[in-house]
């Protein structure tokens, strides 16, 4: 589908910018994301963490800069020297190849648990019913809620609605997930069991990019951490590293708060 | 005052035929404006600025002319453009047709905003294609802020549709207002009139209670 390059890194990233309403929310983004990496997003509130994730994915069209899916560029087609804009229908191959977890769950709360998950692969890769429901199935219970495959969202807690919201995304196959703050929206007791089935993706090699104010899961999962600040990267390394001897004031100030 | 209803034993036939000529004038205008509010709603609603601006403009327009005058240009106008001949009632239907849909597509155009955007980002981001994300997940969670401003639109046009006997659709509060004219029995008479409206009313009502029930559980499709 895309021409690939089978040594590429998974995803590139080049001079990415966005200005959103009067605000320049990014203001030059580089960073690559090699298969089976943990890379975690950390930043101040406002400093664009949520607008560079869904330009990584192309909910958001960045003004400027280069997205690269495996070598091959994404979003835009080269005609000659002009870059013209895919259309949203030619975006969906690449999107499916993301999975996205977000803040406020959004499962679909007409659908059951099962529902849910099964939606998109039949759906979109027109699956074979029978094989998405047992995958489905084995999904929520890789997400420990068996018990809660026939419940409807507004029936299950936010941790819970979330552990399905993983397994809707890990119904695609996809090859990285993209998670923006999954656990904000959650009380201490129900964090814990999102951020197990995270860790425990990341322990079987699933490509991951997190926005997260966990620092723990930050320093403990992650195996590369950018911090940044005012829509560039202000600091960026292994979490130990970076978080043992920051460089700028804004990350020490950060710290210092998420120390708190 | 002497009071005597039955004056409907001999008047109400043909006062009663025009309930018939009113509901089929309802159901008719219901069921052509119903899918067409709903392509209306959408384009309210598109991405593309090429389906929302023209949409935009014309719901305006048209909700900004009194539906009697959308009735006459049926009526009288469009037979000269069209070059043919209209009945009263097709052109009763076609100017309420005009005038629903628009007044509808707001409703369903509100109903779509009505969904929260992490839904939309849930569907983009999942790759699930428009039409059928719409058909699947949009439009069942639209529907609950949908049904009720719909049934109460549609009671008025249930009303509204008196505007027709101007064009000569002799519908319920037409022969009606004849029946009065002939016997000088107008509390009789009104009393019927208003008991069969208040009938429609209530069926509409039931239409709204069943399909709450049937889109309610906070999103939740029953089976
Ligand atoms: N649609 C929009 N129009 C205008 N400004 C926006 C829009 N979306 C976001 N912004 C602004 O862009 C900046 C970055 O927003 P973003 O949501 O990416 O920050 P964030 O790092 O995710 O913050 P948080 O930690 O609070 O989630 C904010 O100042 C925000 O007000
Ligand atoms: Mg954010």
């Amino acid at each position: 589908m895309f021409d690939t390059a089978p040594d590429a890194p998974l995803l590139e990233i080049r001079g990415i910018e966005k200005t959103l309403g009067e605000q320049h929310v990014l203001r030059g983004m580089d960073f690559t994301v090699r298969r089976g990496e943990v890379l975690a997003i950390i930043g101040a509130s406002g400093s664009g963490k949520s607008t560079l994730l869904r330009c990584l994915n192309l909910l958001i069209r960045p003004d400027n800069g280069r997205i690269y899916w495996q070598g091959a560029e994404v979003g835009w087609h080269q005609r000659g020297d002009k870059r013209l804009p895919m259309a949203e229908r030619e975006l969906l191959p690449f999107r499916t190849r993301l999975g996205m977890v977000f803040q406020s769950f959004n499962l679909f709360p007409h659908m059951s648990a099962l529902e849910n998950v099964c939606e998109a692969p039949m759906t979109v890769q027109h699956r074979d019913k029978s094989e998405v429901r047992a995958e489905a199935e084995a999904l929520l219970a890789k997400v420990r809620l068996s018990h809660r495959m026939h419940a409807y969202p507004h029936q299950m807690s936010g941790g819970e609605q979330q552990r399905v919201a993983i397994a809707r995304a890990l119904a695609m196959r996809p090859e990285a997930l993209l998670f923006d703050e999954v656990t904000s929206a959650l009380d201490p007791e129900l964090k814990a069991e999102v951020l197990r089935v995270m860790r425990e993706l990341a322990e079987e090699g699933m490509t991951m990019i997190s926005v997260s104010h966990e620092m723990d899961f930050v320093r403990n999962v992650a195996d590369r951490v950018i911090f940044m600040h005012a829509g560039r990267i202000a600091e960026q390394g292994v979490p130990a590293e970076v978080f043992a001897d920051p460089q700028t004031p804004e990350l020490r100030a950060f710290l210092g708060r998420a120390g708190d | 005052m002497d009071f005597d209803l039955s004056i409907w034993a001999v008047r109400g036939p043909y006062i009663l035929q025009g309930l018939w000529l009113t509901l089929a004038l309802v159901a008719g205008v219901l069921a052509i404006s119903t899918p067409l509010a709903l392509a209306v709603g959408l384009a309210l609603e598109a991405r593309s600025r090429w389906l929302r601006a023209p949409a935009t403009v014309l719901s305006w327009m048209v909700r900004g002319v009194p539906p009697l005058i959308i009735l006459f240009i049926a009526y009288y106008v469009l037979p000269i453009v069209l070059d043919l001949r209209l009945e009263s009632l097709t052109a009763a239907i076609a100017g309420f047709v005009v005038y629903n849909t628009f007044i509808l597509g707001e409703v369903v155009s509100a109903g779509l905003r009505a969904v929260p955007k992490g839904q939309h980002e849930a569907i983009a981001a999942a790759g699930l294609p428009m039409t059928r994300s719409l058909r699947r997940i949009v439009l069942p969670q639209a529907m609950p802020s949908i049904i009720p401003p719909y049934v109460s639109y549609s009671m008025d046009m249930v009303k509204g549709t008196a505007l027709a006997g101007a064009i000569g659709v002799t519908e319920l509060v037409t022969r009606a207002n004849q029946a009065i004219v002939a016997t000088n029995r107008p509390f009789e008479i009104l009393l019927g009139v208003a008991i069969i409206y208040g009938v429609i009313d209530a069926m509409l009502i039931a239409v709204q209670m069943w399909s709450e029930r049937r889109w309610d559980h906070q999103g939740h499709v029953s089976p």
